[in-house]
């Protein structure tokens, strides 16, 4: 299959995303089943090194892609097909914030905050972080889908 | 799966009249990505409105003699 330039970076976004959102799901198991205490101290280091890994991995894989493929060029097409991903991922991230809103109003409204409150900021995290990488693997996968099929 | 847009052109006809011109010169020219020609090509892709002059110019002719709409 000949893949664009756009097209490879795209895929490589896509398995960066996924490789990483597995790890981090490996680590919040071990929260889950009580490997590991989870406490706020154990639960945000986890998030920022996530975030530290996926920029680090990304430019890697960006610069790998670069030197094989040639520099990004983007046109109007590329802007186009950007947009109509996005609008999509954008309805995902909003479907999983509302989640997250209703989530904490319920269980604030019906006396369900535990004796544990860190169990529901756990939960509303792990919402958000699902979410966001929800978004993202739409976005990725409607912008492949896009550039096969054409707009 | 492709989806075929309603805007026909014949570039690759006039691409073969400007001396076989490649697809890579024409998108250099227009200032766009060889993809985006083929995919104008194939019609999976309707350009703007700005694109489509430029390759009219191109080709020194008329925009309706590139496009045609196909309704």
């Amino acid at each position: 299959m000949d893949l664009s330039h756009q097209e490879k970076s795209i895929l490589g976004s896509l398995i960066v995303t996924l490789l990483v959102f597995f790890y981090y799901c490996s680590r919040v198991v071990g929260f889950a089943t009580g490997a590991q205490e989870l406490t706020i101290e154990a639960l945000w280091p986890l998030v920022l090194s996530i975030v530290v890994i996926v920029i680090i991995v990304e430019i890697v894989a960006h610069i790998i892609i670069a030197a094989l493929a040639g520099p990004a060029e983007r046109d109007e097409r590329d802007r186009l097909i950007d947009a109509m991903a996005s609008r999509i991922a954008y309805l995902v991230l909003g479907v999983g914030a509302f989640i997250a809103v209703f989530h904490l109003v319920l269980t604030t409204m019906l006396g369900l905050v535990f004796a544990k409150p860190l169990l529901r900021d756990f939960w509303i995290v792990n919402i958000l972080i699902f979410s966001i990488t929800l978004a993202e693997v739409t976005k990725f996968l409607l912008q492949l889908f896009y550039y096969r099929r054409g707009v | 799966m492709a989806k075929k847009c309603r805007v026909r052109n014949r570039i690759r006809e006039l691409r073969f009249l400007a001396g076989e011109m490649t697809q890579q010169e024409l998108a250099q020219r227009i200032g766009v990505t060889r993809q985006t020609v083929v995919a104008i090509e194939k019609e999976k892709y309707s350009p703007s409105l700005e694109v489509a002059f430029r390759i009219a110019a191109e080709f020194e002719t008329p925009i309706g003699d590139v496009f045609t709409y196909d309704p």
